[in-house]
């Protein structure tokens, strides 16, 4: 629990004062600790904050929140299939 | 329990959707149709939560800076002086150069009745483009500043760089032309030559390509220039690849300021 809060609070300081790949390293780190869902708020802080159409990202301003989406679902999957992860507390 | 049941049970439970995830999605829908709604009320209240954080940040990094400074070598510091020195007066010469071009410009502004710079607004960048890979950054002037949506953004020497996206009342979020896809037109040519209208693609960083005929001429360390009146320098041509097969040409050109090493732009108030 200590650590969900730790990777928690770095996550979402990191989408204001790191740059993105830290951002999604913290991410990764708090998805690694905890179900993490938090990290699909982390991207829409980042869209909201400094988004705007990129014609190269599907002219999406929610770049980060799909890219967060997919990270999770993916983890979600990959635990599933884990033995490290067959346990109901995580 | 049976064999048979308990696997059944296990598989459910594991293969159910979570429900968590479907509150958050629920819950990212409706964050996003409120800040619609609301005109961009949530990011509103995202800059005014990262304003201090971000000042906050440039403080600390000064205080670094100063830090490193104080022990940096002291015969190092006096070679980075002179050989900056240098670089100074080479610039001056440089400028010299462009004096006439600058009073015939403004000569034939005057005949146009074109006459008049725009007026700017010097802003400080809070966060810069590293921050995320949407090519932005956030200034630390806004709507109670003058500043409006798409006026142009001006780094050092009047360079242009991009635009402002959105405008809060006490930020505003600048996105550079060098945006990943998006398009801008230019002007390609030399002294002497007659310019040429491009459209130029941005590739992020400050860097851009275009694909132009083979018979246009160009070659490395040529400007290109901005298709505004008073047409700024806008890049310099760093690389042309020709394929013998291909028409075209593709022209990759950079900003010829770092975005990255910028701490403050102007921008133009309408």
């Amino acid at each position: 629990m200590i650590y969900r809060i730790f990777f928690t609070i770095l996550f979402f300081l990191s989408t204001f004062i790191f740059p993105w790949y830290a951002t999604v390293c913290f991410a990764l780190l708090l998805l690694a600790v905890a179900p993490g869902y938090e990290i699909i708020m982390g991207g829409l802080i980042l869209d909201f904050t400094y988004g705007t159409i990129v014609p190269d990202f599907f002219t999406s301003p929610f770049s980060f929140t799909i890219f967060f989406t997919l990270m999770f679902i993916v983890s979600y999957i990959l635990k599933k299939h884990l033995v490290f992860y067959q346990d109901d507390k995580r | 329990m049976s064999f048979l049941q308990q696997n059944k049970s296990y598989v459910r439970s594991h293969s159910r959707f979570p429900r968590p995830l479907l509150i958050v999605f629920v819950l990212v829908v409706a964050i996003i149709l409120f800040n619609h709604l609301t005109f961009g009320g949530i990011s509103r209240i995202l800059h005014s939560i990262g304003v201090p954080v971000w000042k906050s940040q440039a403080g600390v990094f000064n205080v670094f800076q100063s830090v490193s400074l104080s022990i940096q070598d002291k015969k190092s510091l006096l070679a980075e002086n002179e050989r900056l020195r240098g670089e100074i007066v080479r610039l001056e010469l440089a400028s010299l150069g462009n004096l006439v071009i600058r009073k015939e410009n403004e000569y034939f502004r005057q005949i146009l009745n074109r006459d008049g710079s725009p007026e700017l607004v010097v802003a400080a960048i809070l966060a810069r483009p590293n921050r995320t890979l949407y090519d932005t950054f956030i200034v630390d002037v806004g709507r109670r500043d003058g500043v409006v949506q798409d006026a142009l953004v001006f780094g050092i020497g009047g360079v242009t760089i991009g635009s402002v996206d959105e405008v809060f009342a006490h930020t505003s979020r600048i996105s550079l032309y060098s945006t990943p896809g998006r398009k801008t037109e230019v002007l390609l040519g030399d002294a002497g030559t007659e310019l040429v209208s491009v459209e130029a693609v941005g590739r992020g960083g400050g860097d851009f390509e275009m694909h132009i005929p083979r018979g246009i001429e160009v070659f490395e360390g040529h400007a290109v220039y901005s298709s505004s009146l008073g047409g700024s320098i806008f890049g310099v041509i760093e690389e042309i690849i020709t394929i013998p097969s291909d028409p075209f040409q593709t022209i990759l050109f950079s900003s010829p300021i770092n975005i990255q090493s910028l701490h403050v732009v102007s921008i133009e108030l309408q």
